[in-house]
């Protein structure tokens, strides 16, 4: 194997992805060439300065950027489904609701009135109503 | 929360799962997209980007490949087009990754304390920090599938498996082309090591 097949194979050779007899070919031109080797070693070095670049951190509030967006460009629609399921019934629910308890309330009290109050005048009423 | 139930939760177009997908993948997303782009706002502006056409093509995804894998594949998509959209309106002509752009970066803070951490004589802070600079400057000025393949294998660690999936090449092809890229940049940082 001349240098440059040696070179040619570094990527593979580091990652152990040669078959064994040319990743032993590779090491023993390594063994005899200091020109390689002085290659390899550059060829690490950039490696590992590559695995220790620092990450950039993400700038900041970029969740409620992104999601910002999203909103603007669906003119709020975007995450309808979520507020179409739950959102909206929720107000037509508790309109119901209150509608429901006032009903209830008024009955409650037209019920309460008759006790603490003589009898009503429903009873003509009500036998007017056969007729 | 497992991805699958991430996924269906997204396909519900759920907030929460929403601010937790960006969460999990924004900085990978923005350090590939400013790798690739080279200047801070572009990036931003991009990954934002990327992050709404998830979300607008969730309903597509199959799970075929793991969730990151797909976000990955838009991300480059999507610095693909910019790229060609720069080099039409020539902004792209300016030098990537100026003395402005690391400042942002925190290249000066946070960042740099873990270089310190690991090297600790002064003069070995500097060769490293100019190592780095250089190393920031020339991958920049590597070809853009080169940079690619650097920046997903050598910089963020992922696996041929993933990068051939995301680049939808060869995993052998991932391998020489990657190779190449390393050869280049080592022989271009002779000087610094
Ligand atoms: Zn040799």
């Amino acid at each position: 194997m001349d240098h440059e097949a040696v070179q040619e194979r570094f990527s593979d050779y580091l990652e152990s992805e040669l078959p064994p007899e040319e990743q032993a070919e590779v090491a023993a031109h390594l063994e005899s060439c200091e020109a390689c080797r002085n290659e390899l070693l550059a060829f690490r070095q950039t490696l590992r300065s590559l695995a220790q670049l620092p990450p950039i951190p993400a700038p900041e509030g970029f969740v409620g950027k992104v999601q910002q967006r999203i909103n603007k460009r669906s003119r709020g629609r975007f995450f309808r489904a979520e507020r179409l399921f739950f959102r909206v019934p929720f107000e037509w629910i508790s309109f119901v609701i209150i509608i429901l308890m006032l009903a209830l309330y008024i009955l409650l009290m037209q019920e309460v009135r008759p006790l603490a109050t003589p009898p009503p005048k429903k009873a003509p009423v009500e036998k007017k109503l056969p007729r | 929360m497992r991805e699958s139930r991430l996924v269906s939760r997204l396909q519900e177009r759920d907030e929460a799962a929403f601010r937790e997908m960006v969460r999990t993948y924004g900085q990978r997303v923005y350090n590939l997209v400013f790798r690739m782009l080279g200047n801070r706002e572009e990036a931003e502006d991009l990954a934002q980007e990327v992050f709404v056409t998830v979300f607008k093509s969730i309903d597509g995804f199959r799970g075929d490949s793991k969730l990151s894998t797909w976000i990955y594949r838009i991300a480059v998509n999507h610095c693909k087009n910019r790229h060609k959209y720069l080099a039409r309106r020539m902004v792209h002509a300016r030098a990537p990754l100026d003395a402005a752009d690391r400042d942002a970066a925190g290249r000066d803070g946070g960042p740099t304390m873990a270089l310190q951490a690991q090297i600790s004589q002064p003069d070995k802070l500097l060769e490293g920090l100019q190592l780095e600079e250089a190393l920031q400057r020339e991958i920049a000025a590597l070809d853009e599938e080169q940079r690619l393949l650097i920046v997903l294998r050598d910089v963020q660690g992922l696996s041929y498996q993933e990068i051939a999936s995301i680049t939808a090449l060869p995993e052998g092809t991932v391998k020489s082309r990657l190779h190449r890229a390393r050869m280049t940049l080592k022989d271009r940082l002779q000087k610094f090591m």
